[in-house]
C-alpha cells in the first residue's frame, strides 16, 4: 500500500462529543493522508463510530475542527453553515453497517439520484458511469432490480457503488460487514480491498482484524473517547504498547 | 307498501343520493389530503412555533365529533354567508379528513428509518432534496394504507351531512320514511348503497398494504 505521504488530506483537530454530559470523544486528533487506509478498531462503546459520523458532520461535535486539504472545512465549526455541509459530504462518501440503499428506487436509480441532483453528471452520464460502478463491485446484474431483491452482501456492494458515485475524495466504512454473513462479508471486503490497491483513501471502522491486518496503512485503536494505540497493523498487533491492547485483541481473537 | 314495486322505487329514491354521499367523500379526502401535506410538515417542524399550530389545529379538530363540526359550520359561516348545506358539509368534513391525514402523513414521515435520512444526507444532497426525493416517497407508502382505511371511515362519516340537509343516502331514507315507508327496509336500503362503495374501498386498501408490502421491506 503507497500513498502520498507529502499531502494530509484530511485533518481532524481534537474532535470533541458529549452527549448530554457524556463525554464520548475527548478530543481525537488524526491526520489522513492521501491513498491511505486507516482502520478503527476498538471496543463496543469506544466512539469508533460517532468519531467517523463526527468527519462528514452526520454527528456535529461538539469541539474541534476538521481541514480537508489544508482548508478548514467549516469557518465556525460549532455552526457550519448549509453550503459547507453539503459541500463536505460531496467530498467525503459513507457506507454504513445496515445499508441504507433507497427502498422506493430500483438498484442503479441509488446511484444516479445524488449525482443528478447535485448536478454532478447528466442522466446519460450518470447512468453510465452508475453501470461502471455497478460492474466494479460486482452486482451489475441487479441494476433494475429493487434493493429488496438484493441479497445483504449484494445491497452493501451497491451502497459502495452509490457513495463512490459522488466522486469523494475520502470514503468513510462504518463496520460495513457487521450485519452480513462471514462469507458474504468477504465479498464486500474482497471490494474494499480494490478500492484500497487502487489509491482510495479510506477509514474503517471494523471488527475484522485480518482485514485491518491486511489492507489498512496503519490502525487506530479507540478506547473510552481517545486513541489508545496508533501505528501500523505489524505495530499494533504484534506489538502493543498498552496491556489494555493486548486484552482487546485476545478478546476480538477469542471470539 | 313493501310490494316489490314500492322496493325498487325506494331502491330509486335512495340511491338518488349515491352520487353526493360520493362527490362528499371523494372531495373532502382529496382536498383533505392536500390541506394535510402542511399540516403534517408543521406538525413535524423542529421548531416548536411552527409545530404548535399544527399540533392545536389536529387535536381541536379530531377532538369534536364531525357531527357538531357540520352544525358549527352550517350554522355559524351561514350567518356570516349564506352558506347551502353541501358546501357547509364540504368544509366540515375536509376540515376533519385534512386533520386524520395529517397524523397519517407524520407518522409516515416519523417512521421512515433514521438510516434514509443518514444515507441521503451523507450524499450530499440539500434537505429540500433529502425530503422530497428520499423521506416523502416513503412516508407516502407508510402512510398510504390507513389513509385508505381512513377514506372508508370517511365514507360512513359523511352520513351525519344528512343533518344539515345535504341530500345524501340517509337524507331520501328518511325522507321516505317520512312519507311513511318502513323504517328497516329503506336504511336497510341506505346502508346496502353504504356497503356498494365500502366494500371495494376496504378491498382497495388493503390491496394498497399489501403493495406497500411486497415493495418496502423495512430493514
Amino acid at each position: 500500500m503507497t500513498f502520498d505521504n507529502a499531502r494530509i488530506l484530511l485533518q481532524a483537530d481534537s474532535i470533541e462529543k458529549t452527549f448530554r454530559g457524556n463525554r464520548v470523544l475527548d478530543g481525537i486528533s488524526m491526520d489522513v493522508h492521501a491513498g491511505e487506509v486507516i482502520a478503527l478498531i476498538g471496543p463496543s462503546g469506544a466512539g469508533k463510530s460517532t468519531f467517523l459520523r463526527c468527519l462528514n458532520y452526520l454527528e456535529q461535535p461538539t469541539g474541534g475542527s476538521l481541514s480537508l486539504d489544508g482548508e478548514p472545512v467549516f469557518a465556525d465549526p460549532l455552526k457550519p453553515a448549509k453550503s459547507e455541509l453539503l459541500s463536505l459530504r460531496r467530498r467525503v462518501g459513507m457506507v454504513f453497517q445496515t445499508f441504507n440503499l433507497f427502498p422506493h428506487l430500483s438498484v442503479i436509480e441509488n446511484i444516479t439520484m445524488a449525482q443528478r441532483l447535485n448536478g454532478l453528471r447528466s442522466r446519460a452520464d450518470a447512468e453510465d458511469y452508475a453501470l461502471q460502478l455497478l460492474t466494479q463491485v460486482g452486482v451489475q446484474q441487479k441494476a433494475k432490480a429493487r434493493p429488496s431483491e438484493c441479497s445483504g452482501g449484494q445491497q452493501q456492494r451497491i451502497a459502495i457503488a452509490r457513495a463512490l458515485s459522488q466522486d469523494p475524495e475520502l470514503m468513510l466504512f462504518d463496520e460495513p460487514t457487521s450485519a452480513l454473513d462471514p462469507e458474504v462479508g468477504n465479498d464486500v471486503l474482497k471490494v474494499m480491498r480494490d478500492l484500497a490497491e487502487a489509491g482510495t483513501t479510506m477509514i474503517v471502522v471494523t471488527h475484522e482484524m485480518r482485514f485491518a491486518e491486511r489492507v489498512a496503512d496503519r490502525v487506530l485503536l479507540l478506547d473510552e473517547g481517545h486513541i489508545l494505540e496508533e501505528g501500523s497493523p505489524a505495530r499494533v498487533f504484534r506489538h502493543p504498547e498498552h496491556e489494555r491492547t493486548s486484552r482487546f485483541l485476545q478478546a476480538v481473537l477469542d471470539r | 307498501m313493501n310490494t316489490e314495486a314500492d322496493i325498487s322505487t325506494l331502491f330509486q329514491v335512495i340511491g338518488t343520493g349515491l352520487v353526493v354521499t360520493i362527490v362528499m367523500t371523494v372531495v373532502s379526502f382529496c382536498v383533505g389530503a392536500v390541506i394535510a401535506v402542511p399540516v403534517a410538515l408543521m406538525r413535524t417542524s423542529r421548531t416548536w412555533l411552527v409545530r404548535a399550530p399544527a399540533t392545536a389545529f389536529i387535536d381541536v379538530v379530531r377532538g369534536i365529533p364531525t357531527l357538531v363540526w357540520l352544525l358549527i359550520i352550517f350554522y355559524g359561516l351561514g350567518n356570516i354567508v349564506s352558506l347551502d348545506p353541501l358546501p357547509a358539509a364540504l368544509i366540515g368534513l375536509t376540515l376533519i379528513s385534512s386533520a386524520y391525514l395529517a397524523e397519517n402523513f407524520r407518522a409516515g414521515i416519523e417512521n421512515v428509518h433514521t438510516g434514509q435520512k443518514e444515507a441521503a444526507a451523507a450524499l450530499g444532497l440539500s434537505s429540500a432534496h433529502q425530503f422530497w426525493r428520499v423521506i416523502a416517497p416513503q412516508a407516502v407508502n407508510i402512510a398510504m394504507p390507513p389513509s385508505a382505511s381512513y377514506a372508508v371511515a370517511l365514507l360512513k362519516d359523511t352520513a351525519i351531512a344528512a343533518i344539515i340537509g345535504v341530500t345524501d343516502i340517509i337524507f331520501f331514507a328518511q325522507q321516505e320514511v317520512a312519507r311513511g315507508a318502513p323504517a328497516v327496509t329503506a336504511f336497510l336500503i341506505a346502508g346496502g348503497f353504504y356497503l356498494i362503495v365500502s366494500v371495494p374501498l376496504s378491498y382497495f386498501s388493503r390491496f394498497v398494504d399489501h403493495k406497500i408490502r411486497e415493495k418496502v421491506v423495512v430493514v
